[in-house]
């Protein structure tokens, strides 16, 4: 059978656009996040032993399976998202999670300034996806995949395909959660300006909220008394992001510290300028495994020392 | 459904693939009606009952105009009342309580509640598709068709459904009692008409689309001059390449099945005048409006004050019918108003005299639009004055927006370009019909259409609706 000039054409064109899909490198994809993984975090039907909780910084920050090397045997999962705040049915949701059957059950919480403020429990990755339907969260899950493969290119993919060594952020999407990441090149000071413009910006809804602060501390006392281990930290960041999470956002440590050791949670103290920021917000791949595996340590220290409490 | 998606893709396929095996003409006709059908139910089944609805009437008020032609004008004002009555409720109710309960409170007394009802999607598209059968009908221009089948396809054509053209059904219902067979050069010369409506669509307004939402949902403008400049630019880029696709898209669609739509632009940007203008941009509504109601009106008949009133009038329903809102409202009367300067002073005609002329004129054209779609994208009046007001405000010459502006948004700058390039192309007599053969690339047609397809895929922006599916 002969096709015609527009049927030949269809066809080149599925040849042309299955290549360019094949092309892209399964890591390298800019903004556009494969929306597959986020909608599995929401379909997790398993249970975990430890849940840790936060944004970004979270997300790339702190990889379960790096944990697990200093925690053998216990379940770990990335629980964080996108600009994600403490809102009342994230932390639900985080402790749905968690095998209550647990010798110890644990919720980690990775605090940052924005995980605190107004802007980041009305609007963030978690809530945008919990608006979802079971089944369009299904669909996603199922056919993000897909998606991705047909996602548009950038301008910087489009010229990766053409270099040596490629520029851009480098994203791994991992089935625990956790969003292996760097970029080339680095730019220490990238996310110091845009929290600052952000802050000026959207003033108040960018500034630690006291009231999200105590609805926190009051889940934390429910979950310690129900049993909970809860632990927090502040994930390493560079000190200029500490600054403008200071000054512009108010958070301050120190007294946040207290209150949630007053409420029966365990701090976990760390030197943030050990561990390598691409952005001056996020931690390079290889900072995230080694803090991960600090994590790990500092966990089990932890509980060593509230089994002997 | 949008022809930019996936589900529209598996739709067209579907319904493609059982085209070509049918062969008699009522199966093809039922296929159409229901497939056209599906493709307006996806988004919300429920609007297909209104659509239905308004669909009877005009078909059985038709079919009374041709058994009591006595009673004829009672019968076309049964369609009207029936059309232009969905269309008050569901598009200008909550416009109109919004401005009488003002004028109430102005006055001291009480108010309505405000109803704002949910707008079918393409409502001012199908009803004025519907309205022209029927006055067609009612001027004996045609008889009306006693099939029921062959009304609705005419009615629910999937292609033009939610975005025009407008049909007409003197020139679309006898194409329809036969379907013509494609031929290899329809079905080629459709493709290339779709190739060129998606990456209009998908690369280049949908690319420019955000930078021009964030301009605009900004609490309160940025105060530069050449950032504004700019960002009315790439609207007005963006409006074009929306409609202009969808209506390519279209006309693409129609020749795949053997029907030939209207062409609906005519590079628009490209005009000496405002009169000329409008015969360029959105040529099935500016015809419309002229056919059904400037000339209704008396058009230039009663001379010179009636014909510069019927324009207004005319000018002022087109805008309403854009949107219920004053600035769409002050949209129509700001091109009224430069008709009626073009028409009082000529300055136009004087300068096509000359080279230099006919680009002095043609910047006028650009800057009389270009004020023009301030007030149709702006989100309220207030914020559509100022916008002018920064515009035509030299001390505003703030660069340092600008500069961000090209810094940040290289990808939508390049959309920019892309469009400006394709109507320069234009302007230099390159047949849009002939753009894919890239004769001076040497590039065989079919690659290059493939290449403009993959192109829509991966460099597309981030998709959003047609912005005349609102209307």
């Amino acid at each position: 059978m002969k096709l015609d000039l527009t049927a030949r054409t269809l066809l080149l064109a599925a040849g042309f656009i299955l290549l360019a899909g094949a092309l892209r490198s399964g890591t390298v994809m800019g903004a556009h996040l494969p929306e597959a993984f986020w909608a599995q975090k929401l379909l997790w039907d398993r249970e975990f032993d430890i849940v840790i909780a936060g944004d970004s910084r979270v997300y790339r920050g702190v990889s379960p399976e790096a944990m697990e090397s200093a925690l053998p045997d216990r379940r770990i999962a990335n629980f964080g998202f996108s600009a994600c705040g403490f809102s009342k049915p994230y932390l639900k949701a985080t402790e749905a999670l968690l095998d209550h059957n647990s010798t110890q059950p644990t919720i980690i919480l990775g605090v940052t300034a924005s995980t605190l403020t107004p802007s980041a429990t009305k609007e963030n990755g978690f809530l945008s996806l919990r608006k979802l339907r079971q089944f369009q969260l299904a669909q996603l899950a199922l056919l993000g995949r897909v998606s991705f493969f047909f996602s548009p290119y950038d301008l910087e993919e489009v010229q990766n395909l053409f270099r040596k060594s490629k520029v851009g952020y480098t994203l791994v999407w991992h089935t625990d959660g956790w969003v292996q990441s760097r970029k080339v090149p680095e730019d220490p000071t990238e996310a110091v300006r845009i929290y600052r413009r952000q802050a000026k910006k959207a003033r108040w809804r960018s500034r630690v909220s006291e009231p999200i602060v105590a609805n926190l501390l009051e889940t934390v006392r429910e979950w310690r008394r129900r049993g909970i281990l809860v632990y927090a930290f502040r994930p390493p960041t560079p000190q200029a992001m500490v600054e403008v999470e200071t000054t512009f956002m108010k958070f301050d440590e120190a007294a946040f510290v207290q209150q949630f050791q007053e409420a029966g949670g365990v701090w976990l103290p760390f030197q943030a300028e050990q561990y390598h920021s691409y952005d001056g917000s996020h931690l390079r791949d290889d900072a995230a495994v080694e803090f991960s595996t600090d994590l790990g340590r500092a966990l089990r220290r932890a509980d060593l020392a509230q089994a002997i409490r | 459904m949008l022809f930019n998606s996936f589900t529209f893709v598996v739709f067209a396929i579907l319904f493609f693939s059982v085209w070509a095996m049918l062969r008699k003409q009522t199966h093809r006709l039922f296929w159409l009606t229901a497939m056209s059908l599906l493709f307006y139910g996806w988004g919300d089944w429920r609007f297909l009952f209104l659509l239905l609805a308004n669909g009877l009437v005009d078909f059985g008020a038709a079919l009374l105009i041709e058994r009591f032609p006595a009673r004829k004008r009672l019968w076309l004002l049964l369609s009207l009342s029936s059309n232009v009555g969905c269309l008050a409720a569901f598009k200008y109710l909550g416009f109109f309580t919004v401005n009488l309960n003002a004028a109430l409170e102005a006055l001291g007394a009480g108010h309505f509640p405000i109803i704002q009802l949910v707008l079918p999607f393409g409502i001012s598209f199908y009803t004025f598709h519907s309205m022209s059968y029927t006055i067609d009908v009612y001027r004996g221009h045609f008889r009306p068709v006693h099939s029921l089948l062959h009304f609705l396809s005419f009615l629910s054509l999937f292609p033009a459904l939610v975005a025009g053209p407008i049909m007409r059904g003197a020139s679309l219902l006898p194409q329809l009692v036969e379907f013509r067979r494609t031929t290899e050069e329809s079905r080629w010369s459709g493709l290339k008409l779709i190739a060129q409506g998606l990456f209009m669509k998908m690369v280049i307004a949908d690319n420019v689309a955000p930078i021009v939402n964030e301009a605009f949902n900004q609490a309160a403008p940025v105060a530069s001059m050449p950032f504004w400049w700019i960002i009315i630019t790439m609207f007005a880029m963006q409006i074009y390449c929306d409609f202009c696709g969808y209506s390519l898209i279209a006309l693409g669609l129609g020749r795949w099945i053997g029907l030939e739509l209207p062409e609906n632009f005519r590079h628009p940007y490209l005009a000496l005048s405002v009169k000329e203008f409008w015969t360029r941009w959105h040529i099935s509504l500016s015809t419309w409006f002229r056919d059904y109601v400037y000339i209704p009106l008396g058009g230039s008949r009663d001379g010179s004050a009636a014909a510069y009133r019927n324009m207004w009038i005319t000018m002022l329903i087109s805008g309403l019918w854009h949107g219920a809102a004053w600035t769409f409202i002050i949209w129509g009367a700001l091109h009224a108003g430069f008709l009626t300067i073009e028409r009082l002073f000529k300055l136009q005609e004087f300068l096509a005299r000359f080279t230099f002329g006919r680009v002095l004129s043609w910047i006028l054209l650009i800057v009389q639009v270009w004020m023009g779609w301030v007030f149709f994208r702006s989100e309220s009046l207030s914020q559509a004055l100022q916008t002018v007001g920064i515009m035509w405000n030299v001390r505003d010459w703030n660069l340092a927006p600008v500069a961000e502006l090209l810094a940040l948004n290289q990808r939508a700058i390049a959309a920019l370009g892309l469009g400006v390039l394709m109507e320069l192309g234009a302007a230099l007599r390159v047949s849009r019909l002939r753009f894919p053969r890239l004769a001076p690339l040497s590039i065989p047609a079919p690659v290059a259409v493939a290449l403009v397809l993959v192109t829509c895929v991966y460099w597309r922006g981030p998709g959003s609706a047609f912005i005349y599916f609102q209307f």
